[in-house]
């Protein structure tokens, strides 16, 4: 269980937590989950499972994004996620997102125009628009989960409707 | 100055820092912009009665940390005019880059110092860190701390697509009562209950940061 101990009535820790704030959580989730459906999925759950491992968050670690999964990433590939710049089984796109992804958890105020440009060369104009922004609410609800040490439970939270626990 | 943005300019039409929830929108940047519904739950620009429920000198405090960690100019510029009439100060603010050796109250520091784990390693928050804070704040108090220490990392978005707007455009006192705020009941009802007490709500557009001296602060903020 998480470090609250005050939580509120819920069926996940998520929801125990979170839901002390129920206006902020649905305007919260609602943000997040509109904002990671713009993004192509397997790119998508590549990039929230490295920051999920960067911040910390077992909570986050612990789900799985379905779409992503009837796309055909493999458990492999998640697992191989921290060797990202030498695997071979990532493609220069799915490198070059996840550099990008990396530098914006860790200091994004240091990204750089030829960063951009970097990773820009995989995307559209609008992807990288949907991409920047996917991070950020990806980012922002893994560390405070990882804060809350908010724990892995044996189903994903109702408000997280694209998501499964990892088995 | 503001940065340059690294999107097309067709992209930008439309395009504000935070905005009301629209289905009619279809913008790119307007759809990813920041919901001004949950800055107001985050009580920016005050707090109401569904948003956290946080000092208003500490919740500034948060937000101007996080506006220096993550290099927001716009954010760091600005200085929202409540919370300076509850007492915020410059020293205060010139105090954040070294907050731990500052003369900075020592709630505000237990405080600051989950602000700082949850900006930079939130893996960082420890169990002492923790029971530390509760000395000082309430348990609702300090999910309100987390919560608002990310929700302030937002500006990481603006920043990476260069869509800061610079300090020039928020070099001044910002009030619950202007537009960028929108309307909620709760809003309005908050701003009564302030100006009830006597705290001044509505401002100049223009009123310029108070630096080096305070407003005088108004009883009764709590």
């Amino acid at each position: 269980m998480s470090r609250v101990s005050g939580t509120v009535e819920g069926p996940t820790d998520l929801d125990r937590v979170w839901g002390k704030r129920p206006d902020y959580y649905d305007v919260f989730m609602g943000d997040y989950n509109d904002s990671i459906g713009r993004v192509d999925p397997v790119l998508l759950e590549l990039c929230r499972i490295r920051i999920a491992q960067l911040v910390e968050s077992g909570f986050d670690l612990s789900l799985r994004y379905v779409p992503a999964r009837t796309a055909g990433l493999s458990e492999d590939k998640i697992g191989a996620l921290a060797e990202y710049p030498e695997s071979g089984l990532f493609s220069d796109r799915e490198r070059a997102v996840l550099e990008y992804a990396e530098q914006f958890v860790i200091q994004s105020s240091s990204i750089s125009d030829d960063d951009v440009a970097r990773v820009r060369a995989h995307l559209t104009p609008e992807e990288f628009v949907y991409v920047t922004k996917a991070l950020g609410v990806m980012d922002q609800f893994a560390r405070a989960n990882s804060a809350f040490r908010v724990a892995a439970g044996d189903t994903a939270p109702d408000r997280m409707p694209a998501f499964t626990v990892r088995n | 100055m503001a940065t340059t943005p690294r999107i097309p300019a067709e992209l930008l039409d439309n395009y504000f820092i935070q905005m009301e929830r629209d289905d009619d929108n279809d913008n790119p940047v307007a759809a990813i912009a920041i919901p001004v519904e949950l800055s107001r739950l985050a009580a920016i620009p005050v707090r109401t009665k569904k948003s956290f429920q946080l000092d208003p000198v500490l919740h500034e405090l948060i937000r101007l940390y996080n506006a220096k960690v993550q290099d927001c100019q716009y954010c760091q510029n600005a200085r929202h005019a409540v919370a300076v009439q509850a007492g915020l100060d410059e020293d205060m603010v010139s105090a954040l880059s070294h907050f731990e050796t500052s003369s900075l109250k020592d709630d505000v520091k237990a405080a600051l110092r989950i602000t700082a784990a949850v900006s930079t390693n939130p893996g960082l928050v420890s169990d002492e860190m923790w029971e530390q804070a509760l000395r000082y704040f309430s348990e609702d108090e300090l999910v309100d701390i987390v919560l608002l220490s990310m929700h302030t990392t937002a500006s990481k978005v603006t920043i990476t697509l260069g869509l800061d707007p610079g300090k020039e455009a928020s070099s001044r006192l910002f009030f619950p009562t202007e537009d960028v705020y929108g309307s909620s009941p709760e809003l309005a009802e908050a701003i009564e209950e302030l100006r009830s007490r006597g705290v001044a709500v509505d401002g100049p557009a223009d009123a310029p940061l108070p630096v080096g001296a305070t407003i005088t602060p108004s009883s009764g903020v709590a």
